[in-house]
């Protein structure tokens, strides 16, 4: 049986939303710009995904764009021809983020030892000709919470023109993200990480903060984000998040006791096993580990080799592991450590936490004392 | 049980063919690229592309794929080595190094960790069983395509342990196999140059961008200056092209290089001749080994009869200088069947 704990990296697609979405591309199916009936139809149904994303985000439903995913989301939101020195973003951003600010010469908040990037950080580098801000709600390695409401205020405090984005990525499946995003100007979300479709996101933005467009001719998306929309995706994503609000409590106190119950057997079972991050600063979900005396690329081989999913730090193209610029950006010493991020989701099971209980510490076992 | 074997896959036609064999005789196949180099290239190692190009082969022959990122100690062992090597004036072989320290050693350690019986590599040699038990590296077959040279310091531990399917093959003929067996690599040309030189930068723009080059001077024997070179540092013993020295009465070549000084000796061929050659580091495929042997100085040169004893190599017949740095690599025997007695370091 496969172990599947990389639900931060993509969660299986609940069955609310593989529903939602089959007859959109079968009986359904049609363009929703078209003027007939069945063109009218997905239009509304487009329209009712966008009102569901609002209420999750704390958005209208009209300041609701949909994307091709969170990283477009986020180019989107950091638009293009920024003053050098006018874009301020957290040192542990998503790629997605920290490469378009640093075309633009754009300055970087640095995270504390917990991998916050906190207000004062981010203040640093706000004055009056600041124009966007981007710290994320959650960060995806570490599943740290970051105070984005509250850098909100102080930008605006400062910079009353500025735009204060947030990825919410991660922080959609996990946080009430319209009362823990309240000030912020755009958020980007993405529905594979909660049990959507891959390749679906959304960028709310408040109205009058409209980005530039990236993709043009077409005038979808509220001319925003041109091409026909995928509408049996964004039907699915919607149900994804429905369902989440819908089982938000239950799943969350699930998670949590699964995720409780994971990292105490970890450290029960192997020598000088610490949390990363301190326990009541992150999501649920999210179960970021040192494991000392290994590293992280065979210890990921070997669990695969059982069937057992699971990360390291980021993946590039190639598929190597890289060196965690999250981890770096704390500035903690993890030498001799592999990192290991177990991620959880709706769809996770105690038989899972289990397999992990018992295969984890028998390949860090192998792996033991060898520093390759 | 079936034994499990790692192969080392690079994306290139040789390491496709070898993991092709290597399921055909049933063992347990897991490919594995191993990411080395994550500075600029053109040579085509090492890119996403490549990575690419192995794993669609692997999809072909239905084994997994993974990747290993070995780049810090890459950059540890042989880049770093490559450049201190050619600022105290000698040639480095960053191929060998990286046999001797990563792929036969870092890998080789990994897959051991891992619960692997065996590796394999598409390299051109064959491991020999000899009768008292022990292994020798012995030549390819196809002697335009042999490497045993550069696998020259592998010791028993690794050569007991080690599959080299495509030694037994002539090139001309493997690619034919990989055309017929239709995997996606059979086209593609092989990569000839060291993996972090640029083919437009060479050596030159890569060793100027980690601490610069030093301009030179060339002098005669007599100790006359004749001319100038721009970076000592890509100077090499037994050189002839590149010197624009003219108005002498014989072909010049470069004698010696002194780096500390940035002088360039250059004289006639007859200077460049030598009766020993000392070396440094020697590694043994067994014992260590005196006496008579054929030693061979570059990837592809002759191997050439000379007495080899702790520190130096008399030759039989005297002969050109070999550039410190370089590997002379001891062989018994002549032609394919010749096997590798050790290696050594020429100072």
């Amino acid at each position: 049986m496969s172990t599947y704990l990389d639900h931060a990296a993509s969660s299986p697609l609940r069955p609310e939303a593989l529903e939602a979405m089959m007859p959109w591309f079968t009986d359904h199916h049609a363009n929703p710009t078209a003027s007939h009936r069945r063109g009218r139809r997905a239009r509304q149904a487009l329209d009712d995904a966008r009102a569901v994303i609002g209420e999750a985000t704390g958005f209208e439903r009209g300041e609701i764009l949909f994307t091709g995913g969170g990283t477009e989301s986020d180019n989107l939101a950091i638009g293009r021809g920024h003053p050098p020195g006018t874009v301020v973003v957290g040192a542990t951003e998503h790629p997605a983020i920290l490469e378009p600010a640093e075309r633009q010469g754009g300055k970087v908040a640095q995270a504390n030892a917990h991998g916050v990037v906190d207000v004062a950080a981010v203040m640093e580098h706000v004055d009056d000709a600041t124009e966007v801000v981007s710290v994320m709600a959650v960060n995806n390695e570490l599943g740290v919470i970051q105070p984005v409401s509250d850098i909100a205020d102080a930008v605006h405090a400062v910079a009353p023109n500025a735009l204060v984005h947030s990825d919410a990525v991660q922080a959609l499946p996990w946080l009430d993200l319209a009362a823990a995003t309240v000030g912020v100007d755009m958020l980007s979300v993405t529905g594979h990480k909660l049990g959507g479709p891959q390749g679906v996101g959304a960028v709310a933005v408040r109205d009058g903060s409209m980005p530039e467009p990236m993709l043009v001719g077409g005038g979808q998306e509220r001319e925003r984000r041109a091409g026909t929309q995928n509408v049996a995706g964004i039907v699915g994503f919607a149900a994804a998040v429905q369902a989440a609000m819908n089982d938000r409590e239950e799943r969350l106190a699930r998670i949590d006791r699964l995720a409780e119950r994971l990292l105490s057997g970890l450290m029960t079972s192997i020598d000088g096993l610490r949390p990363t991050v301190p326990q009541d600063k992150r999501v649920q979900g999210i179960v970021h580990v040192l494991v000392p005396g290994v590293q992280s690329e065979p210890l990921l081989f070997l669990l695969d080799q059982q069937d057992m999913a699971c990360s390291a730090a980021s993946s590039c193209a190639s598929g190597a592991q890289g060196a965690s610029h999250v981890l770096s950006a704390m500035d903690l010493d993890t030498s001799g450590c592999a990192p290991l991020r177990l991620s959880l989701g709706w769809s996770t099971t105690d038989e899972e936490i289990d397999t992990a209980l018992r295969l984890i510490p028998q390949a860090v076992e192998q792996l033991g004392g060898v520093s390759l | 049980m079936t034994e499990r074997v790692l192969v080392g896959m690079s994306g290139g036609v040789d390491s496709s063919v070898a993991a092709a064999l290597l399921v055909d005789a049933g063992y347990d196949v897991v490919g594995v690229t191993m990411k080395l180099w994550g500075g600029e290239s053109d040579s085509g190692c090492c890119s996403v592309s490549d990575v690419d190009d192995a794993r669609w082969v692997a999809q072909q022959l239905g084994i997994e794929h993974h990747v290993f990122n070995f780049g810090d100690e890459f950059n540890e062992h042989v880049v770093a080595p490559f450049v201190d090597t050619h600022r105290t004036g000698g040639t480095p072989n960053p191929c060998i190094e990286c046999n001797r320290h990563i792929k036969f050693d870092i890998f080789f350690e990994r897959a051991s960790v891992l619960g692997f019986d065996q590796i394999a590599t598409g390299h051109y040699a064959r491991v020999a069983d000899l009768a008292d038990g022990t292994f020798r590296m012995q030549r390819s077959i196809d002697p335009l395509k042999d490497q045993s040279y550069v696998l020259h310091m592998l010791g028993q531990d690794v050569l007991s342990r080690l599959l080299l399917p495509v030694g037994g093959w002539h090139k001309p003929d493997l690619r034919g196999e990989a055309q017929k067996r239709g995997l996606l690599t059979a086209a593609k040309p092989d990569s000839q140059d060291v993996c972090f030189i640029t083919k437009e930068g060479g050596r030159e723009a890569f060793l100027d961008a980690r601490g610069g080059l030093s301009p030179g001077v060339i002098v005669t024997e007599a100790g006359d200056q004749v001319g100038t070179v721009p970076a000592t540092e890509l100077v090499t013993i037994g050189q002839r092209k590149g010197l624009n020295v003219s108005g002498m009465s014989e072909p010049q070549f470069v004698t010696d290089v002194n780096l500390r000084e940035s002088i360039v000796t250059i004289g006639p061929r007859r200077s460049l001749r030598v009766d020993e050659t000392t070396f440094t580091q020697p590694v043994w495929s067994t014992e260590s080994f005196t006496g008579e042997a054929r030693v061979q100085a570059s990837a592809h040169g002759t191997a050439l009869l000379a007495d080899v004893q702790n520190d130096r190599v008399t030759w039989r017949e005297p002969r050109d200088r070999i550039a410190p740095g370089q590997s002379l690599v001891f062989y018994e025997g002549d032609g394919n069947d010749a096997t590798v007695i050790g290696g050594a370091i020429a100072t």
